[in-house]
C-alpha cells in the first residue's frame, strides 16, 4: 500500500487540484474565495496558520530530541526538520495567494509598520526560514554542533513567530473573540498537537514503507506509540483551552464573544465545531489513543490522520468565529451572522499545498540522507522489524 | 462581475503615465494621478434624472463625463443633488443605449438601419396612413410636452390633436383640479412655514433637493411636520409625527378636516368671503362628513383630526398641507375630489399668496421664434376622449389619457404611434394591453435605450441625443417650492453624442421630409433658444456660461386682483370651491365624499391594496437600467415589498420570503420586507422594477411593478390610471 | 497646519443615498463599491415606529487601528488628520478590514482594502467633498478642528456629540449630533 510512488501518485494528483485552485485564485482574485468584505479572512489565512503550524508543531516535538537531548526523540530530527521546512514552505505559498499585492511585500523592508504584527510576522518567519535552511545544511553537513546550536534559535524563532501569528488575531480590538492573549497561547498547543499528529502519519508511513535504516523502536517502544501518548496529552490540553474559551465568552454573555462563540456551539459553524474541531480533532483520536491497545502504531496512525483533519478545520473555524458576527452600530440593532464559506479555489489550494509538503519530503528523502548518524545505536536492532511485503 | 467602464476613460492616459507597473494590473495611484492630470471642464446645464430638472455642473476629462455636482445658482438644486441625478448623469455610457437607428424586420428581430433609410420608410409609411386613415389616426406620446411646439409643426401639417403625455399615470387628478379651481397651481412656501402637513407626499422621495433643504431648514427652526401616509416614508422619518391612514380614504381625512374648520369657526373668514367662490355650496354637502365619520373610514381617530384641523387653523396662514406631486393624483377613483380639497383646506385657512403657506412660482416671459405658419386639414377629436363632449368631457386634453392609447390601436383608431422620451409599455396599466401597441401600422420609439416600449412594440427605433449631448429650448424654472426670483436654465451640451443620435429637431425633420414636406423645420435648437432668450436682455453665450440665470424678484404676496376684483384666472376670478366643469350631466362641482372603487376584505387574511410610491434614489422605472442605483437597490433591499408584521405573521410570512401576489390580471412572485412601517391593509412595492426588456440587461426581471396587476381603469373626471384601486391576495410561497 | 473633522447629524438623514453615489463617481468607483453607506434601524410596534438612518464611512480615527496593523505603512496618518493610503505600498493583507470596528473598508478589484479619503483635495481649499455637497439635508459638515471660527466647531459647540464604539479606543475624527 505505501510506497514513494503512491505517494508521488498522491502528492501529484493534489498539486494539481493546487495549481487549479491557484490559477483561479489568480485569475479572479476575492471572487475565488469564500470572503467577502465584512469577513475578510478565511480558509486561506487557516491554511497558511495550519501550514505554519504544522511546520511549529515538528520543529518544537523535534527539539524534544536534539535541543532538550531526549534520546528517544532523536530519530525524528532530522524528517522533522524536512516536513518543517516542506510545510513553512508551503505556508508561504498559500499565504502568497490569499494577498493580493504579494510582491509589495519588499516594502516590509523600505518601510516596516513595526507596530504590526503582520510585520513581525513576515520579519520572524522569513528569519525562521533561514535558519530552518541553515540547520538543515549544516545537518547534512553532518555538522551537529552548529546545527543543534542553530536548533535552539529556530526553536525560539518558531515559538516566537508562531504566537506572534496568534497575536496577529489577538491584537484586533474590533473583533472581540479574537482579542486578547488566549490565541497565541490556544495556536502554539494546537500546533503541538498538529506536530504530532503529522509526525505520527509520517513516522508510521516511513516504518511501513521501510523508508529508514533508523530502528524507530527505543526501549520496546516504537515512537510512533510514543507520539500517541503526547498526542493524548495535548488533546486534554487542547480541549481544556478550547472549553474555557468558549465557557468564559458564552458565560454571562460578553458582548461580541458570546455571539462568536454561539456561532460555533449552536449556529451556522457548528457543524464544522461539532465534528471536525470537537469529534474528529479531539475525541475520536483521544478514544482511539486510551482505548485497550490505543498506543499500537496503527491505532496512533489513524488518530493522526483524524486530528491533522480537525486541526486544519479548528484554524478555519477560529477565524470564521471571529468574524462572522455582523457588527451594529445602532442602538437595539440585532446582529446578524455573516455568511463565508471557503470555496473550492480555497480547497484546491489547501490541498495541493498538502501534495506540496508531501513532494519536498519525497525529494529530501531521495536527495539527502535523512537517517541519524549517531555512533551508538539505541534499543533492539533493526533486525526486529517486520519486513513488509 | 467586473466592470471598468468607468475607469477605461482614463487607460489611455494612465497607460501612459504607467511604465513599471506590476503586469496584471494598472496601478491605482498612477491611474489616479493620470485622472488628476487631466483638465477638468466644468459645463453647466440641467438634470434628467427625474423632473425636478435640477441645474448640474458636468464635470468632463478627456472629452469624458466624470462627474456631476448640484449647480449652486439654480433653485431645485442650490448645489445639491439627489442620487438618481447622479446615476442618470453615468447612464450616458450605458451599453444598453440605442446607438443608431433599428427597424423591426419581418421574422421580429432588429437590424441596423441608416438614418436615411429609417426617415424615408417612416416618412412614406406615415403619408400612407394619414391618406387612408387622416391625421386623426397619428399620436405622439411624450412624458411631458417639452417637445410639442416642434411636434405641433407636423402634427399641423397632418391635421392629428393626439399629442399625449404621461400625466394620466402620474397626477392629472391634481392639475386638472387645480385648473379648475385655481387656474393654475401653487407651491409651499416650505421655510417660512410653521406647520406642514405632507398627506400622500413624500417629499424626501420625489426630491427637490432644494425644497429638502429649505424643509429641514424649518425643522431646525421649529416648524412642525407631520406626515399622513399608510407607509412610513423617507419624509416621515424627519416628521413630527407619522399618521398612517387607511389607503384610499384621505378624502374622508380631508372632509372632516374642513368639517371642524368650519363648524368650530376656525376658517379665515374673511378671506373666504373675499376670494373663495361657492363655500356655502360645499357646506351643504359636507355637513355631515364629521370627524366621528371620517374615524371610521380612514382609521385615524375623531380626537386626532380635531387636534391637526384646530392646529393647522391655530398656525395658519404659516400653515399648508402640501399641493402634492404624483402622490394620491393618479391612485383612486376619489383622486380628484382628494385633490380639491387640498385647495380647500389651504383656502379655508387663507394661506393662498402668503409667506409660509402657498405662494406662485416667480416666473419671466420668454420669447418665441418667428416662423412660417403651418397650414393642414382640420383636427377631429382627440382619439383619446380628453375634452371630448360625450367621452371624457373634464379630462384637460393637454394631458390626454395616455394609458388608453394601446387600446385605440387594438380598435383600429390608431394607426401610427411616435413615442418619445417615454415608455407606456412600463409606465402605464396591464403591460399585456399595453403591448397592442405594436399592433398599429407603425409605431416609432424615439428613446435612449432599450426600454419595453422599443424591445416589444416598435417598429422603428430612433436615439434621440441623451440629454447630455443635446440643446434644449430653455427652460424657465419653477414648481414644487417657492422662490422669489425668476430662474432660465438651459440644457446644453456637455458631451459630444456617443453614438449615432439625433436632436429632436432633426429627427422630426427628417421624418417631415420623408413625407415630402421639405420646409417644415427651417430652424435649429439654437435658434430657438436665442429666440426664446431675446426679451430678457441676455446673450446666449451667457446663459451658455452661467446655466442657470437668476432675475430680480418679482414675486408678490397678496391676493391677485386686478381694478379691486380678485384675478385668478377661473370664472369668478376667485379659489372656486365648485368646478364648473364638473358639473356635468347633472353632477356637483364641490367635493364630498366618495368611497374608493375597491376594498380589500378585511375578514380574509389574504386580501391587501396594493399600493406604490417613489424610493429616493429611482424615478420610477426611468431609472431601473442604472447600474448604480440599482447597485443601491441591491445594497438595501429596495426590491422587496413592504408588509405590516401583523399581517404577515398571520400568514406565516418571514422577512425575506417569496410570496404569490395576485390580481384579476396577473400573478407574480415578489420577495416580502415585513416592517411595522406600513398600515396593515395594503402592501407597497417602489415604482421602479419590473423591467421587462430583455435589452435593458439591468432592469431585467428584477422585482415587480404595480403597473403588472392593475386593470386599465379611467378616472371619470380627470382620466388618471386609478394605480392603487387594486385588490390582490398574496400567499406564502413561489408560484 | 489643519486637523480636519466630521459632524454628522444623522437625525437629518432621510436616505436617499446621494451621498454614496457623488462619492462613487467622485472617486471612479463601480457601482458594487462604496465608501461610505447608510446604516439603517426599524424599531417600535406599529404605529409607534421609528427609523433611524446612520450615514458611515470610515472615521479618520486619531489611534486608528488600520493605522497600526498595516505591516507596510502602506495606511498612515497624515498631519491633517486624514487616515490615507499608499495603493502601490499595499501588499493586500487585509488585516487593516479586520482591524476596522467600523467596516470603514471594502476590497477593490485590485484587490487593495479601500476606503473613504476624505477627499482632501476639497477640504485643503476649504470646500465640501462631495458626500457632503450634494446632501440635500446638510446631514454632514466638514472642517477644520483647529480653526475657532470654522463651522464645524461652531456645531461642535451648539451640539452634544458622541463618537461611534468609543470603547474601542479609536478616537474617531466623525462626531455625531446626538438628538
Amino acid at each position: 500500500m505505501f510506497n514513494r510512488k503512491t505517494g508521488l501518485i498522491i502528492a501529484g494528483i493534489l498539486i494539481v487540484f493546487g495549481l487549479v485552485g491557484a490559477l483561479n485564485i489568480l485569475i479572479h482574485g476575492e471572487h475565488a474565495m469564500g470572503t467577502n468584505n465584512k469577513v475578510p479572512w478565511g480558509a486561506m489565512i487557516a491554511g497558511y496558520v495550519f501550514f505554519v503550524g504544522a511546520s511549529a508543531g515538528l520543529s518544537i516535538v523535534s527539539s524534544l530530541g536534539h535541543v532538550f537531548k531526549i534520546e528517544r526523540f532523536e530519530v525524528i530530527g532530522k524528517r522533522a526538520l524536512v516536513g518543517g521546512i516542506a510545510t513553512l514552505l508551503m505556508g508561504f505559498v498559500v499565504i502568497a495567494l490569499e494577498l493580493g499585492k504579494p510582491f509589495n511585500m519588499i516594502y516590509i523592508l523600505f518601510s516596516p509598520g513595526i507596530s504590526s504584527a503582520i510585520f513581525w510576522m513576515g520579519a520572524l518567519y522569513g528569519t525562521l526560514l533561514v535558519l530552518l535552511l541553515a540547520e538543515f545544511y549544516f545537518v547534512i553537513k553532518g555538522k551537529h554542533a552548529i546545527a543543534s546550536t542553530i536548533g535552539i534559535f529556530v526553536v525560539i524563532a518558531d515559538v516566537a513567530a508562531h504566537s506572534n501569528l496568534g497575536a496577529v488575531f489577538g491584537n484586533s480590538v474590533a473583533r472581540s473573540f479574537w482579542n486578547g492573549p488566549f490565541i497565541p497561547i490556544y495556536l502554539i498547543v494546537l500546533a503541538i498537537l498538529l506536530g504530532l499528529g503529522v509526525l505520527a502519519v509520517m513516522f508510521y508511513i516511513i516504518d511501513k514503507t521501510n523508508a529508514t535504516k533508523d530502528s524507530l523502536v527505543y526501549r520496546n517502544e516504537h515512537i510512533v506509540s510514543i507520539i500517541g501518548k503526547l498526542m493524548a496529552l495535548f488533546i486534554v490540553i487542547s480541549f481544556f483551552f478550547m472549553f474555557w474559551k468558549l465557557f468564559t465568552s458564552t458565560y454571562g454573555a460578553a458582548p461580541g464573544q458570546y455571539e462568536a462563540a454561539m456561532a460555533l456551539l449552536a449556529g451556522p459553524l457548528s457543524f464544522n465545531f461539532w465534528v471536525f474541531d470537537v469529534l474528529l480533532m479531539m475525541v475520536i483520536p483521544f478514544i482511539l489513543l486510551m482505548t485497550k491497545n490505543g498506543f499500537q502504531p496503527q491505532r496512533v496512525f489513524l488518530a493522526g490522520i483524524l486530528t491533522i483533519i480537525g486541526n486544519l478545520f479548528v484554524r478555519i473555524d477560529l477565524v470564521f468565529a471571529g468574524e462572522i458576527v455582523e457588527f451594529t452600530f445602532l442602538p437595539g440593532q440585532e446582529s446578524q451572522y455573516l455568511h463565508a464559506f471557503v470555496s473550492w479555489s480555497e480547497w484546491g489550494v489547501l490541498l495541493g499545498a498538502i501534495g506540496g509538503s508531501i513532494l519536498i519530503y519525497l525529494l529530501a528523502e531521495k536527495y539527502f540522507n535523512l537517517d541519524e548518524e549517531h555512533e551508538h545505536h539505541h534499543g533492539e536492532s533493526k533486525a526486529n522489524k517486520p519486513v513488509e511485503a | 462581475m467586473r466592470q471598468f467602464n468607468r475607469r477605461t476613460f482614463l487607460k489611455a492616459s494612465a497607460a501612459a503615465a504607467v511604465v513599471s507597473s506590476v503586469p496584471l494590473y494598472v496601478s491605482f495611484n498612477n491611474y489616479k494621478k493620470a485622472a488628476e492630470d487631466a483638465t477638468v471642464h466644468k459645463i453647466p446645464s440641467f438634470c434628467q434624472g427625474c423632473t425636478s430638472y435640477c441645474g448640474i455642473i458636468a464635470h468632463v476629462k478627456n472629452d469624458r463625463l466624470w462627474k456631476i455636482e448640484g449647480h449652486p445658482i439654480h433653485l431645485k438644486s442650490r448645489g445639491h443633488l439627489c442620487a438618481r441625478g447622479h446615476g442618470m448623469a453615468d447612464y450616458a455610457y450605458s451599453k444598453d443605449r440605442i446607438q443608431h437607428p433599428w427597424k423591426r424586420g419581418d421574422n421580429g428581430e432588429f437590424e441596423k438601419i441608416s438614418w436615411d433609410q429609417a426617415f424615408k420608410e417612416i416618412g412614406e409609411k406615415l403619408k400612407d396612413i394619414v391618406k387612408k386613415y387622416s391625421g386623426n389616426s397619428v399620436v405622439w406620446m411624450e412624458h411631458g410636452s417639452h417637445r410639442k411646439p416642434y411636434v405641433d409643426r407636423l402634427f399641423d401639417k397632418i391635421g392629428s390633436p393626439n399629442f399625449v403625455t404621461q400625466y394620466s399615470t402620474c397626477f392629472n387628478s391634481k392639475t386638472n383640479a387645480w385648473q379648475q379651481m385655481v387656474g393654475g397651481t401653487l407651491s409651499g412656501d416650505h421655510q417660512k412655514s410653521k406647520y406642514i402637513i405632507f398627506e400622500g407626499r413624500n417629499f424626501a422621495g420625489g426630491i427637490v433637493p432644494n425644497g429638502m433643504n429649505l424643509i429641514t431648514k424649518a425643522k431646525e427652526q421649529g416648524t412642525k411636520i407631520l406626515v399622513i401616509d399608510p407607509r412610513y416614508s423617507e419624509i416621515a422619518k424627519i416628521a413630527d409625527e407619522w399618521l398612517p391612514i387607511r389607503p384610499g380614504t384621505d378624502l374622508a381625512f380631508r372632509l372632516a378636516m374642513a368639517n371642524v374648520l368650519i363648524s368650530e369657526g376656525l376658517y379665515d373668514k374673511v378671506f373666504v368671503k373675499k376670494y373663495v367662490d361657492g363655500f356655502d355650496e360645499f357646506w351643504k354637502y359636507n355637513k355631515h362628513n364629521t370627524p366621528e365619520w371620517a374615524e371610521e373610514i380612514t382609521g385615524i381617530s375623531a380626537q386626532k383630526i380635531r387636534e391637526i384641523a384646530r392646529e393647522f387653523a391655530k398656525n395658519a396662514p404659516q400653515a399648508f398641507i402640501e399641493p402634492g406631486w404624483h402622490g394620491l393624483h393618479a391612485h383612486y377613483l376619489n383622486s380628484t375630489q382628494t385633490a380639491q380639497m387640498a385647495i380647500i383646506l389651504n383656502a379655508l385657512v387663507g394661506n393662498f399668496y402668503q409667506r409660509g403657506g402657498l405662494m406662485p412660482s416667480a416666473t419671466v416671459t420668454l420669447g418665441h421664434l418667428e416662423l412660417p405658419e403651418v397650414f393642414g386639414p382640420e383636427k377631429g377629436d382627440r382619439v383619446d376622449g380628453a375634452g371630448v363632449d360625450g367621452e371624457f368631457k373634464t379630462v384637460e386634453p393637454a394631458r390626454g389619457i395616455s394609458h388608453l392609447i394601446a387600446n385605440k390601436v387594438a380598435e383600429g383608431k390608431v394607426k401610427a404611434v411616435f413615442v418619445c422620451n417615454n415608455n407606456p409599455l412600463r409606465t402605464s396599466p396591464s403591460p399585456e394591453e399595453q403591448k397592442q401597441l405594436k399592433d398599429a401600422d407603425l409605431v416609432v420609439s424615439i428613446n435612449i435605450d432599450w426600454n419595453e416600449t422599443s424591445y416589444h412594440a416598435a417598429h422603428y427605433i430612433l436615439p434621440e441625443h441623451y440629454y447630455l449631448e443635446r440643446y434644449e429650448h430653455p427652460y424657465t424654472v419653477s414648481g414644487h417650492i417657492t422662490h422669489e426670483h425668476p430662474q432660465i436654465a438651459l440644457r446644453q451640451p456637455v458631451i459630444k453624442p456617443l453614438h449615432d443620435s439625433k436632436n429632436i429637431i432633426d429627427i422630426l425633420d427628417g421624418i417631415a421630409k420623408g413625407m415630402g414636406y421639405n420646409d417644415l423645420y427651417p430652424f435649429t435648437v439654437e435658434d430657438d433658444i436665442k429666440a426664446a432668450i431675446a426679451p430678457l436682455g441676455i446673450t446666449f453665450e451667457q446663459l451658455k456660461k452661467a446655466g442657470t440665470i437668476e432675475f430680480p424678484a418679482t414675486l408678490k404676496t397678496g391676493f391677485p386682483i386686478n381694478k379691486g376684483k380678485p384675478a385668478l384666472k377661473t370664472k369668478s376670478g376667485k379659489i372656486q370651491f365648485s368646478a364648473e366643469l364638473f358639473k356635468l350631466d347633472g353632477k356637483i362641482g364641490v367635493p364630498t365624499w366618495i368611497a374608493p372603487k375597491v376594498m380589500p376584505d378585511s375578514s380574509k387574511a389574504d386580501e391587501f391594496r396594493l399600493i406604490h410610491g417613489k424610493q429616493p434614489w429611482h424615478s420610477h422605472a426611468m431609472t431601473n437600467n442604472n447600474n448604480y442605483l440599482m447597485a443601491m437597490s441591491e445594497r438595501y433591499d429596495g426590491m422587496s415589498m413592504w408588509m405590516n408584521t401583523a399581517r404577515a405573521n398571520k400568514l406565516g410570512i418571514k422577512n425575506g420570503d417569496t410570496v404569490t401576489m395576485e390580481s384579476s390580471i396577473a400573478k407574480k412572485e415578489v420577495k416580502v420586507k415585513v416592517t411595522e412601517l406600513i398600515h396593515p391593509d395594503c402592501v407597497w412595492v417602489p415604482s421602479t422594477y419590473g423591467g421587462y426588456s430583455p435589452k435593458n440587461t439591468t432592469a431585467y426581471n428584477v422585482g415587480v411593478n404595480f403597473n403588472d396587476f392593475i386593470p386599465v381603469m379611467v378616472e371619470p373626471w380627470s382620466g388618471s390610471t386609478m394605480s392603487q384601486e387594486v385588490v390582490v391576495k398574496i400567499r406564502k410561497g413561489a408560484m | 497646519m489643519a486637523r480636519y473633522g466630521l459632524v454628522i447629524d444623522d437625525s437629518k438623514c432621510t436616505g436617499c443615498t446621494a451621498c454614496t453615489i457623488a462619492c462613487q463617481l467622485h472617486n471612479n468607483l463601480e457601482p458594487e463599491m462604496t465608501y461610505n453607506r447608510l446604516e439603517i434601524l426599524e424599531t417600535g410596534t406599529y404605529p409607534n415606529v421609528k427609523m433611524d438612518i446612520m450615514p458611515m464611512q470610515c472615521m479618520h480615527c486619531d489611534n486608528a487601528p488600520c493605522v497600526s496593523v498595516c505591516p507596510t505603512q502602506a495606511t498612515y496618518k497624515r498631519e491633517d488628520g486624514i487616515v490615507a493610503i499608499d495603493y502601490d505600498k499595499c501588499i493586500g493583507c487585509k488585516y487593516c478590514m479586520t482591524a476596522c470596528p467600523y467596516d470603514a473598508r471594502k476590497l477593490n478589484e485590485e484587490r487593495v482594502p479601500v476606503k473613504c479619503r476624505w477627499c482632501p483635495e476639497y477640504l485643503e481649499k476649504g470646500e465640501q467633498p462631495p458626500c457632503a455637497a450634494t446632501c440635500m439635508n446638510d446631514v454632514r459638515v466638514f472642517g477644520d478642528l483647529d480653526d475657532p471660527n470654522s463651522k464645524i466647531n461652531k456645531i461642535l459647540a451648539e451640539n452634544e456629540v458622541v463618537s461611534l464604539l468609543p470603547e474601542k479606543g479609536t478616537k474617531p475624527s466623525i462626531f455625531y449630533v446626538k438628538k
